[in-house]
């Protein structure tokens, strides 16, 4: 071929072309692009704790350049010892949820249409405490109300000094029911209100009402080793768990027995087991004589003549009587309170079902004398926090002070605060309207029924702030948005306490840099409390948080007790040294023991004294009661001329009766899986993708059904019906189910958000949606198994 | 257009030639170091690569370890003379990366080494023997090349091992 000089160049050209255009984008392709620096992945390792639940495991968190990547258990700390449950490493997610709230936000639109514009935190602070300011200058500090979650430590004290300084009674808690052990069944049998301390290791019998013991237990990892070591970590002796409960959990597949029961109905059979242990004489009889009051009958200061708990049960709970309520065959009954009369040491637990229920199944552990002994009943000493400085209460604040609660109640006394009755009072106005509410670890519009209830409640109030870092159900209707960092950015205390009665103290510090504007509710208080100023500010003379924290670990110094967190081995020797009365910590002066709290995670005292009656039995008789007393201002109810001995006993309270039996033939139950139990964390991929265990179900609400009840109407596994109470209706997935007790229907709860983020909004569906107005009176909570239902193909 | 094209195609044909041949693609270090005769003074490997006992990078030496010896000539090299150069310049060493994992990629030495017990031959080749600085990486670490030998040694193969 005989090229010429242009055809040549032309060539030239193309190739030159090619060569340019080819090699530019095989160079820029290249990849990565950037060439990391020279001294890429620095690791570190801090301990820091959970907070995706209310566990409070220790955990270790990878940091590579100042990112999080990675969570495992602190080895060090006394609650997990180096394991940890799903929740724990999916925390990552809820540090990276990309629809965090990044900065402070305020409304623009109408309050629900989610239109948010970022402002800057001067500017959110200066709304703040201008709105507050006011109410002060009009004499209205009362109408400051705040709805507090469920979390632990100095900042609850620091929200209640708040309002003491500022002049407002209504700190009102709304917890999510399922989040908490039985507090009131202690608070009526030894008149502490707190979470009991099962100590699970050492028992030989456990005889659980209802519990979630492996799965939604309030500490999922501390309940899960336990277990284990109930189990298997003596040798020898192979504890045995018994589960009653309506649906076959976790925990009833790898208990010993499974007794199904009618939904709600626990307490029932608990004053049955109570009836044949006294009927037998199989109770502890000397425990009960010195150590308890209300059993028998008794007469009062006034001469009158009182039912005692013996008579009372004899007489009324029959086992024929027990039976047909809960279904439990008679021969049953009979047999599990032998059992848990003679295998001793022997627990009774329950969940937090109604007040006089969660009484009947402490009054169990009362019979057979297991409190304050070895695989009973413990009660952990309090966290020795120094004591905060008393707040000087100016003119303003004392008549605030002096106003009628919000909810209702006086004092502060009763268990739960009354967040139901709060949002009726709201709506007629009565005593008085709010007009800030702070939201702070709470959702009410998630996790109470009737959520339109508290939307019309809130839609009265002219200034909502909410300190949530997303938005969630609640947020989504507040006008203000101060985000609050996420456990793995901030600085806290976790005070808890073991299954054996050791307090703990865990350390919460920051492991990465915040991610975006955002800043720690504490100290967000503090300036508010600063700007205010007057005797507000005087009250609150920290800088941060941390501040905060370091005044009351000063205490726990002083206290001259316990050691920072160690080995195991460590452990054995503080206690051996203790109790012959050295104390050997690993520190000498407070900066060491600051130091080494950071490094190791935290402190504890791993020796439980007991016979200490004092602070066992906080009650007016200084006894175990099976009659509540004392307790006459918590409620109005206590506190009536006509009250009825029995009412003050544990007795079975029947749910109302509101509906057609036969247009509703079956009853609700709500149940909780391990990965959504801590209620918060529906917004975390990981943890819907696990969502349900047993049946391999998650992103969506399932229901499980019994194959019988199934085929009676037609139903098929895998279909989609509604289900619907008089309240409402939300529809579900059918999963057919051997472990569902025939005309009861099981529907987990944690799904059904309205608001939250890309994953968790709107997927799956709130039971609690059905839950009817039938709520306890006491503790304004749901009746389990009082709902019921009718379903129908979708 | 016809010798337009053809010369298109010749130009393809010799990128594809260049880039299988690496031309251009070599990484050139500042220093032609000589890692068998540090060796054979009997310095040992974590006097200059630092961190491969306590953190996931192993590190490239800073000029002043050099410096501890070279701070006056010891040999007639002029690499040598480069070293002193460099910090009268007060300039640290611009040392070329030759292993680079991506960033979803949380590879730790400290956990190959001291938990794994390996060495650093495994991965990078019989280094200690070069008499010049390698220009490109001793094998291509792709993530079947590291799950193979993850599943010889009998070492877990999740995902969470290597991506947290």
């Amino acid at each position: 071929m005989k090229i010429n000089r242009r055809d040549f160049l032309k060539m030239g050209g193309g190739a030159g072309v090619a060569v340019a255009l080819g090699g530019g984008f095989w160079k820029w392709s290249q990849f990565p692009a950037l060439e990391k620096p020279n001294e890429p992945g620095v690791e570190r390792w801090i301990p820091t704790v959970c907070g995706q639940c209310m566990g409070g495991c220790g955990i270790l968190v990878r940091v590579i350049d100042g990112w999080a990547v990675n969570i495992a258990g602190n080895p060090l700390h006394p609650v997990n010892r180096g394991t940890l449950c799903p929740k724990g490493i999916a925390g990552l997610q809820g540090l990276y949820d990309p629809d965090r709230v990044r900065s402070p936000l305020k409304r623009v639109g109408k309050r629900g249409e989610g239109q948010w514009q970022p402002i800057s935190w001067d500017e959110a602070l200066h709304l703040v405490t201008e709105s507050l300011r006011d109410l002060r200058q009009k004499g209205e500090p009362h109408t400051l109300a705040i709805l507090g979650g469920r979390y632990r430590g100095l900042m609850r004290t620091l929200w209640e000094r708040f309002l003491e300084a500022y002049g407002s009674p209504n700190y009102i808690d709304n917890q999510f029911q399922w989040e908490g052990s039985p507090a009131e069944g202690l608070l009526f049998t030894q008149g502490i209100f707190s979470l009991p301390a099962y100590d699970l290791e050492n028992a030989r019998h456990l005889l659980s009402f209802g519990s979630g013991l492996l799965e939604s237990y309030w500490s999922p990892v501390q309940a899960l080793m336990a277990y284990g070591y109930f189990r298997r970590g003596r040798p020898e002796q192979r504890g045995k768990l018994v589960q009653i409960e309506p649906r076959l959990s976790v925990t009833a597949i790898k208990a010993d027995e499974w007794i199904p029961i009618q939904p709600g109905t626990e307490g029932m059979l608990a004053l049955g087991i109570a009836h044949m242990m006294i009927k037998e004489g199989l109770y502890n009889k000397e425990f009960v004589s010195n150590h308890t009051f209300g059993f028998e009958n008794w007469t009062d200061q006034n001469g009158r003549e009182h039912l005692g708990f013996k008579d009372y049960v004899l007489s009324e709970y029959e086992p024929q009587v027990v039976s047909k309520k809960t279904g439990v065959p008679i021969d049953t009954i009979i047999r599990l309170a032998r059992e848990f009369a003679t295998n001793q040491p022997s627990l009774a637990i329950g969940y937090r079902d109604r007040p006089f229920h969660q009484m009947a199944v402490a009054v169990l552990n009362g019979l057979t004398g297991s409190i304050d002994t070895a695989g009973g009943i413990l009660i952990p000493r309090t966290m020795p926090y120094q004591p905060f400085p008393p707040v000087k209460r100016d003119a303003i604040a004392k008549r605030g002070l002096e106003k009628e609660r919000m909810d209702g109640g006086k004092e502060f006394l009763m268990a739960g605060h009354l967040p139901y009755l709060l949002a009726k009072n709201v709506i007629s106005g009565k005593p008085y309207k709010p007009k800030v509410l702070f939201l702070y670890y709470t959702n009410p519009l998630f996790s109470n029924p009737n959520p339109d209830l508290f939307s019309k409640a809130f839609s009265e109030i002219p200034l909502i702030v909410s300190f949530s870092p997303y938005i969630d159900d609640t947020t989504q209707i507040a006008d203000l948005i101060l985000p609050d960092h996420t456990p793995l950015e901030r600085w806290q205390d976790d005070p808890l306490f073991l299954n054996n009665g050791f307090p703990v103290l865990g350390i919460r510090q920051p492991v990465v840099e915040p991610l975006y504007q955002t800043k720690a509710t504490g100290d967000v208080l503090l300036h508010i409390a600063k700007a205010l100023g007057g005797e507000t500010q005087k009250s609150f003379p920290w800088n941060d948080f941390k501040e905060v924290m370091i005044y009351g670990l000063k205490g726990i110094f002083e206290a001259k007790r316990g050691d920072t967190f160690g080995l195991q081995f460590d452990e054995a020797w503080t206690r051996l040294l203790q109790k012959s009365g050295w104390w050997a910590p690993s520190y000498k002066t407070f900066q060491e023991f600051w130091k080494l709290l950071q490094e190791k995670g935290g402190w504890w005292d791993p020796i439980y004294d007991s016979k200490e009656w004092d602070r066992i039995f906080q009650t007016p008789s200084k006894k175990f009661q099976f009659s509540v007393q004392g307790l006459k201002q918590a409620h109005p109810s206590f506190a009536s001329k006509d009250l009825k001995d029995s009412s003050l006993l544990p007795h079975w309270e029947e749910p109302k009766k509101t509906d057609d039996q036969k247009e509703y033939p079956y009853q609700l139950h709500v149940f909780r899986t391990m990965a959504m139990a801590g209620g918060r964390n529906a917004n975390q991929p990981w943890l819907q993708q696990v969502a349900g265990p047993q049946l391999f179900e998650r992103w969506e609400t399932w229901m499980e059904l019994n194959p019988e009840t199934a085929k009676s109407i037609g139903i098929s596994d895998g279909d989609w019906v509604w289900v619907e109470s008089m309240a409402g209706k939300i529809k579900v997935k059918v999963r057919i189910y051997k472990g569902a007790m025939p005309e009861v229907v099981n529907i987990p709860i944690g799904l059904g958000h309205r608001s939250g983020g890309r994953w968790a909004s709107n997927l799956g569906e709130n039971p609690y949606r059905l839950l009817q107005e039938d709520l306890d009176p006491l503790t304004s909570h749901p009746i389990q198994g009082s709902t019921r239902v009718k379903i129908y193909k979708a | 257009m016809k010798p337009f094209l053809i010369g298109l195609g010749i130009g393809v044909l010799l990128l594809f030639l260049l880039i299988s041949l690496g031309v251009g693609s070599r990484a050139e270090q500042p220093l032609s170091f000589n890692h068998k005769k540090h060796q054979e003074q009997g310095i040992e490997c974590i006097t200059c690569h630092t961190h491969f006992k306590d953190q996931t990078f192993s590190g490239m030496p800073k000029v002043a370890v050099c410096l501890e010896c070279h701070k006056d000539p010891i040999t007639q090299n002029p690499e040598e003379e480069k070293i002193r150069q460099i910090d009268k310049k007060g300039e640290e060493i611009h040392w070329k990366r030759l292993y680079q994992q991506p960033d979803h990629v949380f590879f730790s030495h400290r956990r190959h080494v001291v938990l794994g017990t390996m060495e650093c031959k495994n991965c990078h080749g019989d280094i200690g023997q070069s008499e010049k600085p390698p220009s490109k990486p001793w094998v291509k670490m792709t993530m079947s090349w590291c799950m193979d030998c993850h599943a010889k040694k009998k070492v877990s193969n999740d995902c969470l091992t290597c991506h947290v």
